[in-house]
């Protein structure tokens, strides 16, 4: 699904990501790779194949949609640095003649020799056209100008409908001058959003984005 | 007679007390070091029956010296599913070795316990140790364990029954199989109130020896009658036909309070306490004072002072739920109510056995109906009551979440050695079953983590050292444990404090994320302002005015047991062929009357099924009258096979008299019978499809998550440490499911379905009793009083096979169209 906000192009696609294609960028969010890791180094026995499959599927949308540039919003990997690292390093590798920028979240507290020798631009937040991408966006914080992109909350709404049906998806979730991704990483969870807020609302389902808006 | 003997009787004697036959006999056993099973209520003399041979023993083996002799290691070990039981058991047994100036400690180890008393404990265990199953196996988790109960000579399982049918009951049978493991010749002993199935309760308990005694049954004589009154509405033409707070005959059960002495009423849940007591308040305000709240979620503090001012007539009436189910000698209680069913006869009767304490007097229980149909059950119980009519309790199978809680257990502590380990466990009643290859799958697990390794992992947990013993040796991994041992799945929760400082108790989390600061709330018997939420505590401050929200508690909700479906069938029957001389059934008639002109009353050869229209669809209501549980397997079996004719999405409700399929569309239910939905061809097969499709496994999983250390609920009071190993239970089914289908905790899962909700047995049963039945198809315009109760209750499974995109596509539709 295409859609246009400030005169730019953005394609959201189902594999939870959007591309740029007036700048030939993919933005993800929220990859939290490591998280297998993690919890396996803590005892707590989680699959190790959730960051390969997280990989995998970073590895064919971006063989898929050959961007220059890959933009990501933030929690890139889940937490301290465990092997799985490697993984994602050995993928970066594999990779370089892409662009990778970071934008850092909260979950991204590696040391920084670790994203220089992945080669990651990093950024707290960043500004380009009359675009803002940064991790997430405080409700308080005064409405700048231009459009956000954030992610950090894992979108995700309740549909319902007769005879007392309903569903969770998860959403690209889009108010008032932000748009906010949906985790890019499997096995995250979904922060339920309510509808009222939103302008518009794309929930995802099995590899087929909707749409549903709120006048 | 022995020495020990002798100074028995005389401390008898002294109080102008003779020891009961049972008791003497079950001393007698105990001192020939034979096991057993005591089969006593609450309030009867069976802590003296399982503590003076203990002692007599002792004054026999030390004749001079029984008086001087301290710090003699353990000797009895008492095992109970209550802390608050245990306080009034160390009090009792203290007594007694005071007035005999036997120089022993009797202490608690319970989690309310301080920790300089546990750490005392540590260095010098008391001679008797009163402590819960949780508590034992943190005993079990401390390093050097086998020195601490090295002198252990007895252990008592008090309140068997409440344990035997749950995980709780499978962590006792594994401490015990410890404790033997170090000390074969245990003098091992439990105690059961009447269950259906005493004989097998032993044999749990006891474990399997091929060789070995059966246990004894020792019987204490109870001759208590129990008299059950029901409290009626006036006009049961406005008794309302749903509902389960009951606080419409608030009117009718005043008058019984102002007659009665001290009252214990009974709800089913917390909320309902809560509701009941602040409607008694503002009904009559005079209450206030001598009335007071009970439940699991207050804080220990105020629940200690509940208990203490009951037993010294302070309090004259406390409005309570389960947590006063158990223990606790209230002499002083001479009444007792039930708001709502009890579900079940044994729970029934032992609430009533809270009344009536003095030798020879009888018990007096109210029952107060919810709703209508409950005075249907209202018969049914007085029926159930007076037959004596107990319901089994039944043992829980090679739970392997249990399992490898207990292992990594003993990893943490002096570790354990496989072989050895395997034996014993094979000799107890739970895994007795343990086949070599799920023993090695579960070693798997905890070592490696799963299947197949990848450079990548570093996955840490236990080790085998030089010696071949499996070991916990990261501190973080051990500490984690130590504090998530135990088999009760809970919620997050949050404490509740004054901003002065005491505490009130504990609230879910879910609940207090709806409010926001300055909202009141309605919590241990008063109305509250959220102040802020800091570190896992709510602090609050006393509100005026009234509000209305009280915290719902998650959790499941009971079913009608089969013993009492089956009552319930019958007084049905009975009020349809209207021979009754029953109160109760009389009372109802007026509602059954509406049934019959709305849709009809079936009788024994009819089974019914209602179809009605409202704006939200379809509406189809079965009625088999079988209990909650059946009626979740037999709804998600019927749902399965109707969605099988056609795509279609189903929301599903039940109660315990029956079910209703939802749909936005036609149910084909007509089509559905043709295809015989009730077939008992193919059933297995339809079971497990309707186990996936309706997820009831993936909400199993929630519990065995947690007891099997995947899902780590943090630390208290500092939640962030814990956050970034956090996830949810539902997440960990999907990847399980995924990557290791074969995974023994997903099947496990599967297991707890197919025995709880849709056992194959009992399904069987009910399916052949439907063939066996005409089925009528009653078109109705109105629901029927059979019908209400279920269409109101939003608490609903569901079950699709449409394709997800269709669905969406026709949300999409409707949304615009609205």
């Amino acid at each position: 699904m295409t859609i246009t906000i400030l005169n730019h192009t953005f394609q959201l696609m189902p594999e939870r990501a959007i591309h740029w294609l007036d700048e030939s960028t993919l933005i993800v969010s929220d990859l939290h790779l490591g998280k297998s890791g993690h919890f396996r180094k803590s005892g707590i026995p989680a699959p190790h194949q959730i960051n390969q499959t997280n990989i995998c599927r970073l590895n064919s949308l971006v063989n898929q949609v050959q961007p220059d540039r890959l933009l990501i919003l933030g929690d890139l990997f889940h937490s301290d640095v465990n092997r799985e690292w490697f993984q994602f390093e050995e993928w970066r590798n594999s990779h370089n003649q892409l662009n990778v920028t970071l934008i850092t979240g909260n979950h991204d507290t590696l040391h920084s020799s670790f994203y220089n020798a992945a080669n990651l631009d990093i950024y707290q937040q960043h500004k380009e056209e009359n675009f803002l991408f940064i991790h997430h966006q405080p409700e308080e914080a005064e409405p700048e100008a231009g459009f956000i992109f954030s992610g950090h909350i894992h979108p995700g709404v309740k549909l319902r409908s007769k005879g007392r049906q309903s569903l969770r998806l998860p959403c690209f979730y889009q108010k008032k001058q932000q748009l906010i991704l949906p985790a890019f990483g499997e096995f995250t969870g979904l922060y339920m959003l309510s509808e009222k807020e939103a302008e518009y609302i794309y929930p995802i389902a099995e590899k087929k984005i909707f749409y549903l808006s709120h006048a | 007679m022995t020495d020990g003997h002798r100074t028995i009787e005389q401390w008898f004697e002294d109080r102008d007390w003779r020891p009961f036959r049972w008791q003497r006999t079950v001393w007698k056993h105990c001192l020939e070091n034979k096991k057993g099973l005591l089969n006593a209520p609450t309030g009867s003399g069976k802590t003296f029956a399982l503590f003076m041979p203990l002692l007599i023993n002792w004054i026999n083996q030390n004749p001079e010296s029984y008086q001087q002799k301290e710090n003699n290691g353990l000797q009895l070990l008492w095992i109970t599913p209550l802390r608050a039981l245990a306080k009034d058991l160390e009090l009792h047994m203290q007594d007694v070795v005071d007035d005999l100036d036997i120089p022993w400690q009797i202490q608690r180890r319970t989690g309310d316990v301080s920790s300089s008393v546990k750490q005392k404990q540590k260095r010098r265990m008391p001679e008797v140790l009163i402590t819960t199953p949780e508590s034992l196996h943190i005993l079990l988790a401390q390093k050097g364990y086998p020195n601490r109960f090295k002198t252990l000579r007895s252990v008592v399982v008090d309140e068997w029954h409440e344990l035997i049918g749950s995980k709780r009951g499978i962590q006792t049978e594994l401490g015990i199989s410890r404790l033997k493991g170090m000390n074969p010749d245990l003098t091992i002993w439990g105690v059961s109130a009447t269950i259906g199935n005493l004989e097998e309760a032993a044999d749990v308990l006891h474990g399997v020896h091929p060789n070995a005694e059966r246990p004894i049954i020792v019987k204490a004589k109870q001759s208590k009658k129990i008299h059950v009154h029901s409290v009626l509405p006036d006009e049961i033409e406005t008794f309302p036909w749903s509902g389960h707070l009951g606080t419409k005959l608030i009117p009718k059960v005043l008058p019984i309070l102002d007659k009665s002495g001290s009252t214990l009423i009974f709800t089913n849940t917390r909320a309902q306490s809560e509701i009941w007591f602040q409607r008694l308040l503002e009904a009559n305000p005079d209450l206030a004072g001598t009335m007071a709240l009970h439940h699991g979620s207050l804080d220990r503090n105020v629940r200690d002072w509940v208990e203490e001012s009951l037993h010294s007539g302070i309090i004259k009436i406390v409005v309570c739920t389960s947590s006063l189910d158990l223990g606790v000698d209230f002499s002083p209680v001479d009444t007792v109510i039930q708001i709502g069913s009890p579900k079940g006869v044994a729970r029934f009767v032992q609430r009533a056995g809270r009344s009536g304490h003095q030798p020879g007097a009888d018990s007096t229980i109210w029952f107060v109906p919810t709703h209508a149909l409950e005075l249907i059950e209202a018969a049914a119980l007085k029926d159930a009551v007076e037959d004596n009519l107990m319901e089994n309790r039944d043992p829980i199978l090679k739970p392997f979440d249990v399992l490898i809680q207990y292992l990594i257990t003993l990893a943490v502590s002096e570790g354990f050695k496989p072989d050895l380990l395997f034996d014993e466990l094979k000799h107890t009643f739970a895994y007795q079953t343990l086949q070599p290859d799920e023993w090695n799958w579960i070693l798997n697990f905890i070592q490696n983590g799963g299947e197949s390794l990848t450079r990548y992992d570093e996955y840490n947990k236990v080790e085998v050292d030089e010696d071949g013993l499996w070991r916990v040796f990261d501190r973080k991994i051990a500490r984690r444990h130590r504090m998530s041992i135990g088999t009760i799945a809970s919620d997050s929760m949050l404490r509740v404090k004054y901003l002065k400082g005491s505490n009130l108790g504990r609230v879910e989390e879910w609940f207090i994320s709806q409010l926001n600061t300055g909202d009141t709330f309605w919590f241990a018997g008063r109305n509250l302002e959220l102040v802020k939420i800091k570190d896992m505590t709510v602090y609050v401050r006393r509100a005026k005015g009234a509000s209305s929200k009280v915290p719902s508690y998650m959790g499941g909700r009971m079913s009608l047991s089969s013993n009492m479906s089956e009552r319930l069938r019958l007084k049905l029957r009975e009020a349809n062929e209207g021979r009754t001389d029953s109160i109760d059934l009389e009372t109802i008639k007026p509602i059954l009357d509406i049934q019959r002109t709305r849709s009809i009353l079936p009788d024994e050869k009819q089974f019914l099924i209602e179809k009605s229209w409202s704006n939200e669809g379809c509406h189809c209501f079965f009625f088999p009258f079988e209990g909650r549980y059946v009626h979740e397997g037999l709804s998600a079996l019927i749902a399965y096979r109707i969605s099988k004719i056609t795509p279609i999405t189903f929301s599903i409700a039940m109660n315990d008299y029956g079910f209703e399929l939802l749909s936005d569309r036609d149910i084909p239910i007509s089509e559905a019978l043709e295809k015989n939905i009730f077939s008992e061809e193919n059933l297995i097969h339809d079971i497990m499809g309707s186990v996936n499709d309706a997820e009831l496994a993936r909400r199993r999983f929630r519990g065995i998550s947690q007891i099997a250390g995947l899902v780590f609920a943090g630390f208290p009071g500092n939640q962030k440490k814990g956050k970034h190993l956090q996830m949810s239970s539902g997440l960990f089914f999907d990847v399980f499911m995924e990557y290791e289908p074969g995974h023994l905790l997903i099947q496990q899962a599967y297991d707890e379905v197919l025995s709880t909700q849709l056992d194959e047995a009992r399904l069987r049963v009910a399916l052949q009793r439907i063939q066996n039945q005409s089925v009528i198809i009653k078109e109705i315009d109105r629901f029927s009083p059979f019908a209400f109760p279920i269409f109101v209750d939003r608490l609903r499974e569901r079950l699709s096979s449409e394709k997800l995109t269709d669905r969406i596509e026709k949300m999409q539709r409707q949304l615009e169209a609205s």
